[in-house]
């Protein structure tokens, strides 16, 4: 399964990365995907390692 | 140094005028990675030859005949000349001036356009022959970083011209990333709502002064071919494109072009990609280009952008110069300059004012924040050089008062590649600086500051030939 990592919304005056970090199903490697891209009508990810195409896991979806 | 503005616009004449700019690399070098970390490395050593790969190597090992160009555009000096411009430091007028001095395209027939003599067609077109950099990593793969996506609107059928890119998935299939805020991105929308495939045609490898004419930042719809010739100083031959005829137009004297269509909705991934802030841009939604056709020169040249390096940087800079400067003068007459420096990416910006009047340079600085991609913006007199960051950071440190002499908006339109944005923001937060001088107290009478430490003219001549005669290279740098 497909693994998400992101910050936790905070207060305004904390710092928060932005980015959202996708582990691919099948070798595992992370990379930084758009939050369109976690939309339902959104085309696959694909990983840049291993060009295998999925969708993130259906906890991570939205819209 | 002079380079030729030459009478054959295209990107070989620039070359051939450029002498000890240009470093030939005649061993083998991958077009995975290494032709970028060359680059790295220059940046970081502040180099900026042209560099010419005669063997560029392949993904699969094989060489190919086809030889890549890029660091094109790393010289500030080298693209202010290729403009024409004999001092980079005045590029921000030129530009502004030229850019409103449009001059129409003039079209050709095939048999005189360079670009189409050789034609591959339908399943003999291969994307993977090309000599496409895999530039940073974490990228899928190759991408098309020079390639300038050409389309039309089809309410006004007004041409639209950007570099744009495209990760080469296949033989015939290509991602292109039209950012949602750009021209190109209204006219895919356009289509799409019609139901309509949209066509689309990339052309690769020009003159600079072409290049950076059709990235002039221009209203909606607005032609780029004739604001290119106004830039280049001469008409921009066009030829109608194989696949769509006079609907796309594509340079005559381009090196390569590479037509298609995008279906309705068509849509891939793409990325993570190198970005001009020098991160990596996330992974999100471009729409899938199916190649129809690729044309070339018969002896053709690649011409790869270095993604948020130095090459990619400078020439979009000078052209944010010439907008801003069109902008801001409107509201303040006593501009005389801008810079828009490397080291800020696209985010800050340098304005130079002579005896600015109360206020001027406040609405000065509110007018080049609304500039979408301006985030920072610093105002300085004319004894501060704006191209000399140790100035700029003396005049911030002695004629600033931060509450006094800045202020801060939040909501303004900015760019969502800022790496520094808070999750899901649309908006960002800017800064202006005021590092300017108070006005005089009357006319004819000094400023009511200290006098800046300086020598005579005479002992700073003086100066200078004792240094002349002493070997530079021996004296301690640091």
């Amino acid at each position: 399964m497909s693994r998400l990592v992101q910050d936790a919304p905070g207060p305004s005056w904390e710092k928060r990365g932005n980015t959202v970090w996708l582990g691919c199903e099948a070798c595992g490697a992370f990379f930084p995907v758009s939050p369109s891209m976690l939309r339902a009508d959104a085309p696959p990810c694909r990983c840049p390692k291993c060009h295998r195409q999925f969708r993130p896991a259906p906890q991570a979806q939205s819209g | 140094m002079t380079v030729p503005h030459g009478s054959a616009l295209d990107l070989r004449t620039f070359l051939g005028g450029l002498g000890e700019r240009l470093l030939d690399i005649e061993a083998p070098v991958s077009v995975v990675h290494e032709m970028t970390a060359l680059q790295h490395e220059l940046d970081r050593a502040s180099r900026f030859p042209v560099l010419r790969f005669l063997q560029p190597q392949l993904a699969n090992g094989a060489l190919s005949p086809i030889p890549v160009v890029n660091n094109l555009t790393a010289s500030r000096v080298v693209t202010a000349a290729a403009l024409g411009v004999a001092d980079h430091r005045r590029c921000a007028e030129a530009f502004a001036r030229r850019a409103a001095n449009a001059i129409a395209p003039r079209v050709v027939a095939r048999g005189d356009a360079p670009v189409q003599a050789v034609v591959v067609e339908g399943a003999a077109a291969d994307l993977t022959s090309l000599p496409v950099l895999t530039q940073h990593e974490l990228e899928p793969g190759p991408y098309l970083t020079a390639a300038h996506a050409t389309t039309f609107d089809p309410d006004t059928l007004t041409d639209n011209t950007a570099i744009q890119r495209c990760w080469i998935m296949g033989p015939r299939q290509m991602s292109w990333m039209a950012y949602p805020a750009s021209h190109n991105a209204r006219n895919l929308r356009k289509f799409r709502e019609r139901g309509e495939a949209c066509p689309v045609a990339f052309w690769i490898g020009h003159h600079p002064a072409v290049v950076i004419g059709t990235q002039a930042k221009l209203d909606y719809p607005q032609s780029h071919w004739a604001a290119a010739g106004g830039i280049a100083g001469s008409a921009l031959r066009l030829v109608p494109s194989v696949t769509h005829g006079e609907r796309v137009m594509v340079p005559a004297d381009a090196e390569i072009v590479i037509e298609g269509w995008v279906r309705p909705g068509a849509e891939t991934a793409d990325g993570p990609f190198g970005e001009y802030t020098g991160y990596l841009g996330p992974q999100t939604r471009a729409a899938l280009c199916e190649v129809t056709c690729i044309t070339r020169r018969t002896d053709a040249i690649y011409h790869d952008y270095g993604s948020g390096l130095t090459d990619m940087l400078v020439p979009d800079n000078i052209a944010m110069e010439g907008r801003l400067y069109s902008l801001v003068k409107a509201v303040a007459p006593s501009l005389v300059n801008v810079h828009v420096p490397v080291s800020g990416r696209r985010f800050h910006a340098y304005l130079q004012f002579n005896r600015p009047p109360r206020g001027e340079v406040r609405d000065a600085l509110a007018a080049a924040l609304a500039y979408r991609r301006c985030k920072a913006v610093f105002a300085v007199d004319e004894d501060v050089d704006l191209f000399a960051p140790e100035e700029m950071l003396w005049a911030l440190a002695t004629r600033v008062q931060w509450s006094r002499d800045s202020f801060v908006v939040d909501g303004l339109s900015t760019s969502t590649l800022d790496p520094s944005l808070p999750s899901g923001a649309q908006t960002g937060s800017k800064i202006g600086v005021d590092a300017t001088l108070p006005p005089a107290v009357g006319p004819g009478q000094p400023r009511a500051v200290p006098p800046r430490a300086t020598v005579p003219a005479d002992a700073e001549v003086r100066a200078r030939a004792l240094l002349a005669g002493v070997a530079q290279g021996g004296l301690p740098e640091a």
